[in-house]
């Protein structure tokens, strides 16, 4: 930097001995630096203010738009969403009997309670089922544990639907084995059609209660009421696995530790 | 060719390579933003609340990073800025590797769980580090070719002398002037 000064000093010497001129001549720079500076703050200014618009801007709109899809412009007749934590029920899988309820009992003595929180369309949740689904469905029908699944519904409109269809399919009995079909087909998008046809492909019957219930989003206030009573309850991530309302730490559990800790 | 002719040439080279690698990894992320909340979810490191707020907000981050760099406007605070962005990044990959998660960093879009034997954990960390360097340069020599910047820091030198072409190199502006006028 010194050198350029230095360098520049020495042409402006030369340009002073031209003589009369000088004077008019640093006024001519100076004012042309006073614009390129008046210039320069400018850009900066107007660039600052559209990234920060760019940025801002483009999340509360991505925002905004995924919750609007979300309260169902398209998907579902205008319901209106209440976010009650205290109206959020888990689903409780009863186990030996193969009955599903969507209003738990007490969990006997000695039987361990098993408690879930996935999405149906978080990688993470795709990934436990496979390893340890089978591993909780073998608990419930020898009778060591009882499963309540909490469905949590924020990775995309499909976790949406997917979930309110899980209600649908719980009230209409057959909750575990579509919860079961909804993980093992978890790359497919769940449109309302789709949701539709999946009981005939576990040979259930898609009645019209639950067609209606699964085109009219009937447990969209369950849904999001879940979701709120997961964030007041400190779950940050799914899937996230309690054992007697004890938080298990699943980052390197074992298959063989799950059956243990279940009494398998 | 001297070093001050050579550095801002340099310079511009970091500064398009951030550009492209910035504004590339913004916008495949964009296209599928929906891909993007899992990958940030997969690091289980936010309350789902906040998952929105980073997933769509960081790729935002990143073209409005890469639109600076791009025209060389305030270069060297953008730099640190993708430093302290890269910083963030290694951190989180390396928490993710320190619990156990075998996950794709999710960089350039993509991202989620995958086998533990697909995890590429160190070499998404020097990648990272390598546009480390390249931002430190910007840090050390924000003045490059072809840049904003550079247009207003030459700025004195263009008014005074005809034809310079090696004055892209630094702040010359205030002190030559006062060195000139007090002859």
């Amino acid at each position: 930097m010194s050198s350029s000064s230095k360098r520049s000093g020495g042409r402006k010497k030369g340009v002073g001995a031209q003589g009369p001129s000088r004077r008019a001549r640093l006024n001519q720079v100076r004012a042309a630096q006073l614009r390129k500076e008046r210039e320069r703050r400018l850009v900066i200014t107007a660039a600052i203010v559209l990234a920060a618009a760019l940025v801002i801007g483009g999340v509360v709109w991505l925002v905004v738009d995924s919750n609007r899809t979300k309260q169902g412009d398209d998907q579902f007749p205008v319901v209106e969403i209440r976010q009650d934590p205290a109206d959020a029920t888990a689903i409780r899988f009863a186990g030996a009997e193969g009955s599903d309820g969507s209003l738990p009992a007490e969990v006997p003595d000695g039987v361990r309670h098993v408690e879930l929180y996935a999405d149906f369309h978080c990688p993470a949740c795709v990934n436990f089922e496979a390893g340890f689904g089978p591993i909780l469905r073998e608990a419930e029908s020898k009778g060591t544990a009882v499963v309540d699944v909490w469905m949590m519904a924020f990775i995309d409109q499909g976790s949406v639907n997917a979930a309110n269809a899980f209600g649908c399919a719980a009230s209409q009995g057959f909750g575990r084995a579509y919860f079961d079909a909804l993980f093992a087909n978890s790359s497919r998008q769940w449109t309302q059609a789709q949701l539709i046809a999946l009981p005939g492909e576990i040979d259930q019957s898609a009645n019209e209660e639950f067609t209606t219930c699964v085109n009219e989003g009937q447990n969209l206030n369950w849904v999001t009421s879940i979701t709120q009573a997961a964030d007041q309850r400190g779950v940050s991530s799914t899937p996230t696995l309690f054992i007697d309302g004890e938080e298990v730490d699943r980052s390197a559990m074992t298959e063989e530790q799950l059956r243990a800790m279940l009494g398998l | 060719m001297t070093r001050a002719a050579v550095a801002p040439i340099v310079g511009l080279v970091c500064r398009l390579a951030l550009a492209v690698i910035l504004g590339w990894a913004g916008l495949a992320k964009l296209i599928e933003p929906l891909v993007a909340l899992q990958a940030v979810q997969a690091y289980e490191l936010l309350p789902e609340s906040l998952v929105p707020v980073v997933g769509y907000g960081l790729p935002l981050l990143e073209v409005a990073l890469a639109l600076f760099l791009l025209v060389g406007l305030l270069t060297r605070p953008v730099a640190i800025a993708v430093i302290v962005v890269m910083l963030a990044f290694i951190a989180a990959v390396a928490s993710a590797w320190a619990r156990g998660l075998s996950i794709d960093c999710g960089c350039f879009g993509g991202g989620g769980q995958i086998a533990p034997e697909q995890t590429r954990y160190v070499e998404e960390i020097l990648r990272d580090l390598g546009f480390i360097l390249l931002a430190g340069w910007l840090v050390l020599r924000p003045i490059t070719r072809w840049s904003l910047d550079g247009r207003y820091a030459a700025d004195h030198d263009e008014a005074t002398d005809e034809g310079g072409d090696e004055d892209e190199d630094g702040p010359i502006g205030a002190e030559g002037t006062e060195e000139t006028t007090a002859r």
